[in-house]
């Protein structure tokens, strides 16, 4: 099986490199910090609805969640295009935002487990674990997983602006700090500003991280839960496209200009 | 000097490099319209449910929140491209180049790089931090001194800090990783230390002292130092610096007994 | 007047073995293992102001980490060695000053900026007067022709067109020993012939003492009037060129091409079989017994083309190696007999 054998390498260079990938965990401890500033909060003011052992089931997921789907596809299509390797992969016949897209997902694996346990303690041995509802296990997978391919593709989309400027970087950095200000790192997005709420329901970013969240936390109707379902896998139907045109652009532009 | 001499010629022909390119200059620019975005959406986040975080209004909190922004950009405009450039010297042994030399090594990787257009995010860090001092009515003559004396203070601290890893480049490969667990701690002081929990706020405050690097000078620029916070800021500041001088010199003593 | 005397010199470099597996690497926190490598072992050579010498040796045999200890860049374990009078490691800035160390594979160009500010820089690091810099870099820039490449940044520079400002950017102090190690590394033909021609014309207008290592014969042949082989850390041979030549030049190479492939075996009867290609054959031949060779070759073989030459020089170095590897080989086994020559 041709994926299954990519998937395989995939995951033993992640492997190989697990001392870095646990440094870039290390790094995204934000929701960590906003977890302990927010539970301080709520223990000397009352939030409608929130309090320390909410704030910390909630910010643990983040942690969780944001390591899963956390991608550093841009990067490396990036670094690929501007190298030149890109060229050997255009000999292959093989899709190649499918080759990064296996890549992030052994990342995503060999850095999930350390984390995994980490917050599963958490929800063990405090009082966070009254606001887990496992009953909503299912759809919060199948949440994140879209949430994953959102990601991913935003970023692979970031990545390509390569084949065009040497400063692609500069898009994923908006990309990152979209993500962090709208994904709900910061805070729960339903403590954001109502306007802003309604703005973003509109956008990609709560359903990467947020989104799933409120899944597994039980916060959402029946009838809000498909309806979010569904708009991420129209998110990633249209992202896909996206991709897949842009990529053939760059190719073309590629082979052009050398 | 011929060291400074030669850190003189070094920056003007930098300076001149970094005024032909141009591309740089609006990614700095769509950076710090970012930067501008992220203050609103936080402060907007934070108090719209709170009247204070840590003790801290929201005019305070907005003064803190450009120290941020400065040092941030400052970390980004001049510490950055140094320590990449010195990590990566001494890992490739390039350094070689340079201890042959009859110079002061240290001076001269210290100063030899600069990203002139991060100067954006300096400045927006800036106008936050008077303007909302100004907004509070503080903003005198006394406060803008002390301001300045904390923020080179804080300059210096924060650059001290990052050279030190950067030399750690002697023992180990991985400076980059150190540098970027360092930059996400940065990020702590974003919210005054009062907001976390006892244990981060000693850590913020001796082994990653963003304390002295962002919320003493936020306050010196809305004129609530004390004498205590300018002693501990110094004391700070002399420490690193001597660590990170204490450092290299280990380190090239190292490297010159064992060609790394 | 000897520049560079070195007496006695040895380097040995620790080397810490890591363990596998998380307890191995708790096993070596505790107590770390480390063994020892000799790099440079009692060595002994003196260098003549105006003297060129070659440093051959192959990889790994102790020539960088001699040329590094001799620039005061990494401590001798043992042994007095001096330049000019300094002694290098301790890095005096008169010392500094005198010197210069061209590597090949490390470049002091800051690569993002024109080679010229480099240049600038290093006036300033060496404290060089703007009129004694004018006169210097006129003079460097007749040889190497840098003016035009110097305004543009170093990254858009070919490889040879950097060591070109690289070599600049060394001598514009002026130095009175250089030190290069592969200084002709990954160029091209022309560039190499460039180089090479330069460090002559410069050395000898100048009278400065080179020290040079290179793994390019031609380099050695073109600037050396002397050569020192390290091998294993121990010098096996310091003399002329000319003596090293000769060591070979009682023997040649007779090349045959025959017109059916014929077993190595079968011509080696007639002296020594150097490479053997299919129809193409060499044999290494005393120079007395050529003659008669040849004429027994040709009577018995089905010979198409047959021609006599000298050995190359890399041949005599290749013996000096391989015989001190061998002299290394049986010190420690003690047993001479396990080696036949």
């Amino acid at each position: 099986m041709k994926v299954a054998g990519v998937a395989r390498t995939a995951i033993r260079r992640k492997v190989a490199h697990r001392a870095e990938l646990f440094v870039l965990v290390l790094a995204s401890l934000v929701p960590l910090f906003m977890m302990v500033i927010w539970m301080g909060i709520a223990k000397d003011a009352a939030l409608e609805g929130f309090t320390p052992a909410r704030f910390a089931a909630y910010f643990a997921l983040v942690f969780l969640v944001g390591e899963i789907v956390s991608s550093t596809a841009a990067e490396e299509v990036e670094s690929d295009i501007h190298s030149g390797d890109i060229g050997s992969f255009l000999l292959k016949p093989f899709n190649i935002a499918f080759y990064y897209f296996l890549g992030e997902m052994a990342s995503a694996m060999v850095r999930v487990i350390p984390i995994f346990f980490l917050v599963a303690g958490v929800f063990l041995f405090s009082e966070a674990g009254k606001y887990l509802h496992l009953s909503y296990l299912m759809p919060a997978l199948l949440g994140v997983i879209l949430g994953f391919a959102i990601n991913y593709l935003l970023y692979f989309i970031g990545g390509l602006a390569a084949f065009w400027s040497d400063q692609a970087s500069a898009f994923d950095l908006v990309l990152t700090y979209m993500l962090t200000l709208f994904g709900g790192v910061l805070a729960p997005l339903t403590l954001y500003p109502g306007w802003m709420q309604s703005v973003l329901e509109w956008s990609p970013f709560p359903y990467i991280i947020n989104f799933p969240i409120r899944i597994i936390m039980g916060e959402l109707t029946n009838e809000q839960l498909v309806n979010g379902l569904l708009f991420q896998v129209v998110l990633v139907a249209a992202l896909s496209l996206l991709a897949n045109f842009i990529w053939a652009k760059g190719v073309k532009r590629y082979s052009v200009f050398g | 000097m011929k060291t400074l001499s030669a850190v003189k010629a070094l920056l003007t022909a930098r300076l001149q490099a970094n005024m032909k390119d141009r591309v740089p200059v609006f990614v700095s620019l769509l950076n710090t319209a970012l930067l501008g975005l992220s203050v609103y959406v936080v402060i907007e986040i934070f108090f719209g449910n709170v009247e204070t975080i840590g003790g801290w209004n929201k005019q305070q909190s907005i003064v803190l929140y450009g120290a941020f922004i400065l040092i941030r950009s400052f970390v980004q405009m001049v510490v950055l491209p140094n320590c990449e450039a010195a990590s990566k010297l001494i890992i490739s042994k390039s350094i070689d180049t340079y201890l042959s030399k009859p110079v002061d090594v240290q001076t001269i990787l210290a100063f030899g790089q600069l990203r002139l257009w991060h100067i954006f995010g300096v400045l927006l860090g800036l106008g936050l931090m008077l303007g909302g001092s100004h907004a509070q009515g503080q903003l005198t003559l006394q406060t803008l001194g002390a301001f300045l004396v904390f923020m080179v203070l804080a300059c210096a601290l924060v650059y001290s800090v990052w050279f030190s890893i950067a030399s750690l480049a002697f023992w180990t490969k991985k400076t980059g990783n150190i540098s970027h667990l360092l930059f996400m701690f940065l990020t702590t002081g974003r919210f005054p230390s009062g907001a976390y929990p006892e244990w981060i706020q000693v850590v913020i405050m001796t082994v990653v002292p963003v304390f002295f690097i962002m919320e003493v000078p936020a306050q010196s620029a809305m004129g609530m130092t004390t004498g205590r916070s300018l002693a501990g800021a110094v004391l700070a500041t002399l420490a690193f610096l001597l660590l990170s001088r204490l450092l290299w010199h280990w380190g090239v003593k190292k490297y010159l007994r064992e060609g790394a | 007047m000897d520049y560079i005397s070195v007496k006695n010199l040895s380097k040995t470099y620790l080397i810490k073995e890591r363990s596998e597996g998380p307890l191995g690497w708790l096993t070596s926190l505790v107590s770390p293992k480390s063994s020892e490598k000799t790099a440079v072992d009692d060595i002994s050579f003196t260098v003549k102001q105006g003297e060129v010498v070659g440093f051959l040796g192959p990889n790994g045999a102790g020539k960088t980490t001699t040329l590094k200890i001799l620039s005061g860049l990494l401590y001798p374990t043992a042994g007095q060695i001096s330049v000019l009078g300094y002694q290098p490691q301790l890095r005096s800035k008169e010392f500094l000053k005198s010197i210069s160390l061209i590597m090949g594979q490390r470049q002091q160009l800051i690569w993002d900026l024109p080679a010229m500010e480099t240049f600038r820089l290093n006036q300033k690091i060496f404290e060089i007067s703007d009129e004694q810099f004018k006169q210097t870099y006129g003079y460097l820039d007749e040889l190497l022709k840098v003016s035009k490449l110097a305004k543009a940044p170093v990254r858009t520079l070919s490889l040879g067109e950097k060591m070109k400002c690289e070599l600049v950017a060394s001598l514009l102090h002026d130095p009175k020993v250089l030190f290069l190690d592969e200084p002709t590394i990954g160029l091209d033909v022309g560039v190499q012939r460039i180089v090479r021609s330069f460090i002559r014309d410069y050395g000898r207008e100048r009278n400065v003492s080179v020290l040079l290592t290179s793994h390019y014969m031609q380099d050695i042949e073109a600037l050396c009037e002397r050569v020192v082989v390290v091998s294993d850390g121990k010098i096996s041979f310091d003399d002329t060129l000319e003596s090293l030549r000769k060591r070979m030049s009682d023997h040649r190479i007779i090349t045959v091409e025959l017109s059916e492939s014929v077993m190595a075996s079968a011509l080696g009867r007639y002296g020594l079989v150097r490479s053997a290609d299919g129809f193409v054959h060499e044999l290494l031949v005393p120079a007395a017994e050529v003659v008669g060779v040849c004429s027994q070759v040709l009577a018995e073989q089905p010979v198409i083309d047959i021609s006599i030459g000298d050995p190359p020089i890399e041949e005599a170095l290749l013996k000096l190696f391989m015989a001190s590897q061998a002299d290394a080989g049986q010190k420690v086994k003690g047993a001479p007999g396990e080696y036949v020559a």
